[in-house]
């Protein structure tokens, strides 16, 4: 041994403490960082020299700088921020949807259709008076506007929610790109097989993190060090390769797919989950029930109008224009539909339905909200299907498989308008010559306490409030479960924080003590300085 | 448990998040003074909310009905009570005229009085209410009786306005309950010089008076008369022909006009007076809706203010409590 051992020794305790006030200094750096895992300095021994007399240490020097991690709670954060991803879409949208129904603090459907009865019932006494009677076609034209702008207002959220989809994909696309390129860069850096890439492990947790917040998804690292991420058993990275996921905008539903593979279904948390939902529920709820609600109401009063006489002596005439243009949707190659028309008013029951065709020729017509087979029979090309009051003809060869979307339901609203054009024309009377009259009158308004079979046998204000209780039941539920997901979100943060988190205290403690033994080791080279030059002045 | 500054810093920041939204809903109370401002706030009261409204709404839509048909019922009473009056003239004008004392030339000037007040019969029958003739039923368009001797225009049908949920109240009375001999019973008489007089109501309302001889075979005259103005002026033209044993024909049919009249009315009167009690019920229906809309959708004030007070003192203790925290460091011992 030598006295310049004793310099070797303060060099790597030097070098060593270095490190760990880096390290510290690395540490608070990063205090706010909440994807940060704390990075913690493991010291070892310097392999020793033998002497005689037994082993001499030759210092310390840095074995490992490892991150405290916890995957278990990684994991549990991942999947958390998935649901809290899914509540926040689901709560924004449901909220928004709300605020269209709160009648709260303005005018809405419920006080259109009051103006309209009361301007109605204002004739009751006098049915011929024309200024109340112009009254009641301004009232008629306020209804049918409030309708049409709810329906736009829906429509407008649903747009915005395909395009939210649509950008939701793309930014998942390209987080998958970016954890791909980590992969790489993570796999060149641990190439010896000894040190661990932290930093850009923790970038790339970061990237998953985001990832969760867009969907539900899977990763696992193989033993030949390939690192995957899935998203409904598909995956979307496989080590430094991108399988990209495409977003398909349909007038049904959304599908999402990877690799071809529709996976919509098995997605089930984080926005695009949540955006789906929103989409599900405005499409076959909102809309489906408020356009149900005015084509039942439409058309009956329509059907009651018709009974009466106006003050032209006319009769049969409607009020609102009546349902002509029926939406279809043909899914099949060399089927179509070559006639669609309304046979009886009274059946129409203002809802959508599949015309299936299944094995051996058969159709199939089928309710599209509630899967209730209405009639069935054997198919032949030409020849007229009829159900609730719909007459449709399809003609051409039809496969098994095949699909027919009918639906009296779109358009209702949007080719909503007044039949009658002039205020002498609403028939009030049930007799000619009767300016007085007032029967067909009180027929109106009785529509209002008589429940309507297209609407479910619901009377219109009941069906009006059970589709405002709807809306408000998922409002309500959507917040507490944003505040659900949101404090167990914490909670899961908090516990991953209280592995991964920086804490200053803990820091500032460390600092000195890697400091003091900085000075130390300086001293120590001192000393052996001293040592030496007392060795030298002895020459 | 290692608490750490990522810990204390999201608790304060959520607790402090979790402080503003309750001031945020306490404040939105305060100043909308409603308890549910939204579906979601409280499904049920939101809903029962709705319905009290709506039976507010339907509460003034039937007091409007109410006061519509007051005002139509309260006009159909005067012209009724000017029809009394005028009967009472009839009636006495042609016993006046009747009595024998009198002579050709007064039974002249009974004659022309009676003929302005079937004239005047006629304004009140043709009568308009908001451009409508009243007395018409349905075919309000056209006047009932087109002129003194013409017979009735109009139809029986009644105006029905719905004075709440479950009635219907009927807002005018035909011109052929008043005007009309569809309830006149068929009868005959014998006059003081044995003359048979036969009285026979007519599908159409009209009422044909059949004299005949002592012999009660022998027809002296068939006077259909059309209606009771009708019969006023067919009366007015027997006194200027001074046919005495016509007007005595013709009288019968006075007390039998004055009798519809006084029957409608006591109907108009009991619908009147229906009327106001129903608009007292519904006065007092709306009370009760109002005060259970408000039981479940008006902020209790007092409530939310005492509320806010509360939160906001919690609020100042969690940032006192922060600034605390904040504020402590072992950095700050290392100089």
């Amino acid at each position: 041994m030598s006295i310049l051992s004793i310099f070797d020794i303060g060099k790597t305790a030097l070098l060593t403490n270095q490190t760990a006030i880096s390290v510290t200094s690395h540490n608070i750096a990063n205090v706010n960082n909440p994807d940060y895992s704390r990075q913690e300095v493991i010291l070892g021994v310097k392999a020793p020299i033998k002497i005689r007399g037994g082993y001499l240490g030759r210092g310390s020097n840095v074995d490992d700088i490892r991150r405290s991690y916890d995957k278990f709670l990684t994991d549990m954060l991942f999947s958390q921020e998935s649901l809290l991803g899914r509540s926040v879409i689901l709560k924004d949208i449901i909220s928004e949807v709300e605020e269209f129904f709160n009648e709260s603090n303005r005018e809405g459907l419920n006080s259109v259709l009051n103006n309209f009865f009361n301007a109605l019932e204002d004739l009751s006494i006098n049915p011929s008076d024309m200024s109340k009677r112009i009254v009641l076609i301004n009232r008629a034209l306020e209804l049918v506007s409030e309708f049409k702008d709810m329906e736009t207002r829906l429509e407008d959220i649903l747009n915005s929610v395909n395009n939210e989809i649509s950008n939701a994909v793309g930014k998942i696309n390209s987080i998958s790109r970016d954890i791909a390129e980590l992969n790489k860069k993570i796999n060149q850096l641990e190439a010896d097989g000894v040190s661990s890439a932290n930093d850009l492990r923790d970038k790339r947790d970061s990237l998953l993190k985001e990832l969760s917040k867009y969907v539900n998804i899977n990763y696992y690292e193989s033993n030949d060090k390939i690192f995957y991420v899935s998203v409904g058993m598909r995956n979307i990275v496989s080590g430094g390769n991108v399988s990209e996921m495409k977003f398909l905008k349909s007038s049904q539903r959304s599908v999402i797919k990877v690799e071809n593979i529709d996976i919509t279904d098995r997605i089930t948390s984080g926005k695009i989950s949540g955006l789906v939902t929103s989409e599900d529920l405005i499409k076959n709820e909102f809309l489906y029930k408020l356009r149900k609600l005015f084509g039942g109401f439409a058309n009956q009063f329509n059907l009651i109008h018709r009974n009466g006489y106006d003050l032209n002596n006319n009769t049969n005439v409607n009020f609102f224009k009546p349902l002509t243009n029926i939406h279809f949707e043909v899914f099949s190659q060399n089927g179509a539909i070559t006639s669609l028309n309304i046979n009886d008013y009274n059946a129409l029951k203002f809802d959508e339905y599949y015309i299936n065709i299944k094995a051996g020729n058969i159709y199939e017509v089928v309710n599209k909200y509630n899967n209730q087979v209405i009639t069935s029979g054997i198919y032949s090309s030409g020849s007229t299907i009829s159900f609730d009051g719909i007459d449709v003809v399809i003609s051409g060869p039809v496969a098994d498989g095949d699909s027919f979307l009918i639906s009296p339901l779109k358009l209702t609203i949007k080719d909503a308008a007044l039949n009658i054009q002039n205020p002498e024309e609403i028939a009030l009377a049930s007799n000619v010559n009767s300016p007085s009259d007032n029967t067909n009158l009180l027929n109106l308004i009785d529509i209002k306490e008589n429940s309507i079979g297209a609407l479910g046998n619901k009377k219109i204000y009941d069906f009006l409030h059970d589709l405002t209780s709807r809306v408000g039941i998922l409002a309500a539920s959507a917040n507490d479960n944003l505040s659900f997901d949101r404090t167990l979100y914490n909670e899961i943060f908090n516990r991953k924080s209280v592995v991964q988190g920086v804490n200053l205290d803990e820091e500032a403690v460390n600092l000195i003590k890697y400091q003091r033994a900085f000075e130390a080791a300086a001293k120590v080279i001192q000393v052996a300085n001293e040592l030496y030059e007392t060795l030298v002045k002895l020459v | 448990m290692r608490v750490n500054n990522q810990i204390i810093y999201n608790q304060i920041i959520e607790s402090l998040a979790k402080k503003n939204v309750e001031i945020y809903s306490a404040h939105e109370k305060l100043t909308s003074l409603k308890n549910i401002n939204r579906p979601s706030d409280d499904v049920s009261s939101y809903t029962k909310a709705a319905n009290y409204k709506i039976k507010l709404n339907n509460v003034e839509q039937f007091k409007r009905n109410i006061d519509l048909a007051d005002g139509m019922l309260k006009f159909v009473e005067r012209q009724l009570n000017d029809l009394n009056d005028i009967w009472d003239r009839v009636n006495e004008l042609t016993i006046m005229g009747i009595n024998a004392t009198e002579d050709s030339t007064s039974r002249l000037a009974v004659a022309s009085e009676l003929k302005n007040i079937a004239n005047f019969m006629l304004g009140i029958a043709n009568s308009k209410y908001e451009g409508n003739y009243i007395f018409s039923g349905f075919k309000s368009d056209q006047a009932p009786f087109s002129s003194i001797n013409s017979s009735y225009n109009g139809d029986s049908n009644d105006i029905l306005v719905s004075i709440d949920e479950a009635s219907y109240l009927v807002a005018n009375v035909t011109g052929d309950k008043l005007f009309l001999f569809n309830g006149f019973s068929s009868r005959s008489l014998i006059t003081e010089d044995g003359k048979h007089i036969y009285y026979n109501s007519q599908v159409d309302g009209s009422l044909n008076i059949e004299i005949r001889d002592t012999d009660n075979t022998h027809v002296i005259k068939t006077i259909n008369i059309k209606s009771v103005i009708d019969g006023v002026d067919k009366l007015a033209q027997a006194f200027k022909n001074n046919n005495i044993l016509e007007t005595k024909a013709i009288f019968e049919i006075v007390s039998f006009a004055k009798n519809q009249i006084i029957v409608s009315q006591t109907e108009v009167g009991a619908k009147l007076a229906r009327l106001e009690k129903q608009y007292e019920k519904l006065d007092e229906t709306d009370l009760i809706y109002k005060k259970l809309l408000s039981n479940v959708q008006d902020a209790d004030i007092a409530e939310v203010a005492s509320a806010i007070a509360n939160i906001q003192a919690s609020l100042e203790a969690l940032r006192l409590s922060a600034s605390k925290i904040f504020s402590q460091s072992l950095l700050d011992f290392l100089r």
